[in-house]
């Protein structure tokens, strides 16, 4: 099967669900393409991609919520869970990814970005006629 | 990483496999047979660990994976037998639980 996800948020939900997914799929045989778009092309960048630690939720959920970091945190301090873009690294060792960086976000920001300023696990900065062209390559997609 | 290499292609081959994963273990029990103690690993790793180790092996090698998690205790052996393998026991053991797979 052929997976594509699209991307479009920066919290650590999404990105560590973004991984695990990738890493299930690839580990099961499948391909993975990646787009990220709006803030998710943000947490691509060297800078910024080890600063994410907003988990979104509501409010009454802190507890459980706070409960997740801190066992997130600790599991990857103790090498047995692995940051988001080290696990879509890990799957990109076992099978076919690729990652999409869309660059709309930085044009409306005015901000001029090259490849060189992204995770290595960034395969091309790209636009729109990208993401379609995937969406006729993909068996399935799925929204982040 | 805790593994015991032995000198044949297949273990270091097993070895590269796991190398991301600083402290699992994986252990060579006889000829044709393992051991992968993924307890304390949150998914998708178990499942992850055991795939990645399966492709290595030869057919109709035995591994043995252990897992603490009763997410795993299901996905494991459904993934393995997504993939062709076939599942020859998955049994509790106190806290853990121990699923035996044989490659095909």
């Amino acid at each position: 099967m052929k997976l594509l996800i699209l991307i479009t948020g920066s919290t650590l939900d999404r990105l560590l669900t973004l991984g695990t997914i990738t890493l299930g799929a690839v580990s099961m045989g499948h391909e993975v393409a990646i787009y990220a778009t709006q803030s998710a092309s943000f947490v691509f960048l060297k800078d910024y991609a080890d600063k994410i630690g907003n988990y979104a939720g509501n409010s009454s959920l802190g507890m459980l919520i706070n409960g997740v970091i801190n066992g997130y945190n600790n599991a990857v301090i103790n090498g047995k869970f692995f940051k988001w873009h080290e696990m879509i690294r890990q799957a990109r060792e076992i099978g076919n990814v690729k990652v999409y960086v869309c660059t709309q976000p930085f044009e409306l920001a005015g901000i001029k970005v090259n490849l060189g300023g992204f995770l290595d696990i960034v395969d091309e900065l790209v636009m729109i006629g990208k993401y379609i062209e995937l969406l006729e390559w993909c068996d399935k997609s799925v929204s982040l | 990483m805790n593994v015991k290499l032995c000198k044949n292609s297949t273990d270091l081959r097993l070895y590269k496999a796991l190398r991301w994963y600083n402290a699992v273990k994986f252990m060579k029990v006889s000829n044709d047979r393992y051991i992968l103690d993924a307890r304390g690993y949150a998914c998708p790793y178990p499942q992850v660990f055991t795939l990645k180790v399966i492709k290595e092996l030869k057919e109709n090698s035995i591994i043995e994976v252990l897992v603490d998690n009763p997410a795993s205790c299901d996905n494991v052996p459904a993934a393995v037998r997504k993939l062709g393998h076939e599942v020859l026991e998955v049994n509790q053991e106190g806290n853990y639980w121990r699923i035996v797979v044989r490659k095909r």
